[in-house]
């Protein structure tokens, strides 16, 4: 996926108008959690996604290298 | 139907998965009551009102079987990191009792908020009972729904309790109405003496409306005052037989709103027939709000008893 869609539909899980690499990743609200789960799993069907990595994200670049060449 | 199970099934597991060991969701008994009570008193920002945890419904209740509700615990410095409140009863419903449990307070710390949906996993665990939240807060309504409750909007409205031409209408008379603890008693069936045991000691009205051609039953109302949008309401919180009273409620709500003294009556309800509507719709207000709920052999709970609508005074 490229990363200006990736962003893009980020934004739309976490109901933002916008969503940069630089946000943080705190800004974001982690009730939307299960959100996130489910665009993962559709989008990223190989990809498990590493929940103890995540939490250690501080910004959104850092989620976006977890997915590593999944996202271009 | 099975394959959808499956998948659900599948993800809810799959969510489980994802919980770190070191998270525990422990139940609370009434021996534990104290510790929620303490952890609550010491939060800022609640976004709601926690009363504090005290028996509530009915007598003899078994708050270990089930419980008050339930905390989230972090193993690893062994501090409570979130709570959500629990209201359990036993309703009966088409003649069959049922183990209901309403989902109440819920907090959860900022750095857990993530892993809420664990609170849920754990009730969803709970076989044969119909759960449900009457207060919801919006932000977790995305929860409840991935995890695959029905989503119902209830309607909550608000009327002008006075119908002009029922004063004047040859039924007026007909109806009285009678809060007389001993009269009330004496009348009500099983299932309502239950409910009115089970609500005596909080702060609500019980009252029944009587025909006196002797054609209809007794109808026996809950209700509760409550302050909203700067006036004050009535709050109907049970009508035992709605549909057998329906074409005068008219006279039923003048009748009563001179006997409260409130002008103002408010009724939640999800389908029109679970209403009684005494004048027309410009001399109401209405305002939706969704409740998870999820059903067990199709069946769920219309009223709001056994609610925090009843244990927390506005």
């Amino acid at each position: 996926m490229e990363e200006k869609t990736f962003l893009l539909e980020l934004a739309k899980v976490f109901k933002k108008k916008s969503i940069s690499k630089k946000d943080s990743i705190k800004e974001l609200d982690s009730l939307n959690f299960l959100e996130l789960m489910e665009f993962s799993n559709t989008n990223f069907k190989d990809f498990d996604f590493p929940v103890d990595e995540y939490r250690k994200c501080k910004t959104i670049n850092d989620l976006i290298k977890l997915y590593g060449k999944r996202i271009n | 139907m099975n394959t959808e199970k499956n998948l659900q099934k599948d993800y809810l597991e799959k969510l489980r998965k994802m919980v770190p060991k070191h998270l525990i969701i422990e139940e609370i008994s009434d021996r534990k009551k104290n510790i929620v009570n303490e952890f609550m008193k010491t939060r800022e920002n609640l976004g709601f009102n926690f009363i504090g945890l005290d028996s509530h419904f009915g007598n003899n209740w078994n708050y270990e079987k089930y419980p008050f509700g339930n905390i989230m615990r972090n193993t690893n410095n062994n501090s409570i990191v979130g709570f959500m409140g629990t209201i359990y009863s036993t309703r009966q419903i088409d003649n069959q009792e049922f183990v209901c449990c309403n989902l109440a307070n819920f907090y959860v710390e900022k750095e857990f908020r993530m892993f809420s949906y664990f609170f849920f996993l754990h009730m969803l665990d709970k076989k044969k009972i119909i759960i449900y939240s009457h207060t919801p807060r919006n932000s977790i309504i995305n929860i409840y729904e991935k995890l695959g409750f029905e989503i119902q909007k209830m309607k909550y409205t608000v009327a002008l309790s006075i119908n002009v031409n029922s004063i004047f209408s040859k039924n007026y008379k007909r109806f009285s109405i009678s809060n007389n603890k001993d009269e009330i008693q004496s009348i009500l069936n099983g299932n309502d003496k239950k409910i009115y045991e089970d609500h005596k000691k909080y702060n609500c009205e019980h009252f029944v409306i009587l025909d006196k051609k002797n054609i209809l039953r007794p109808c026996y109302f809950v209700a509760k005052k409550k302050k909203k949008y700067h006036i004050e309401i009535l709050d109907l919180l049970y009508i035992s037989n709605v549909k057998e009273f329906g074409q005068y409620a008219p006279e039923i709500f003048t009748k009563i709103s001179f006997f409260f003294k409130k002008f103002f009556i408010g009724q939640r309800y999800f389908n029109q027939s679970e209403v009684l509507k005494n004048n027309p719709s410009f001399l109401t207000r209405t305002v939706e709000k969704p409740v998870p709920i999820k059903k067990f052999d199709d069946y769920y709970v219309s009223d709001t008893l056994y609610s925090d609508h009843v244990l927390v005074d506005a």
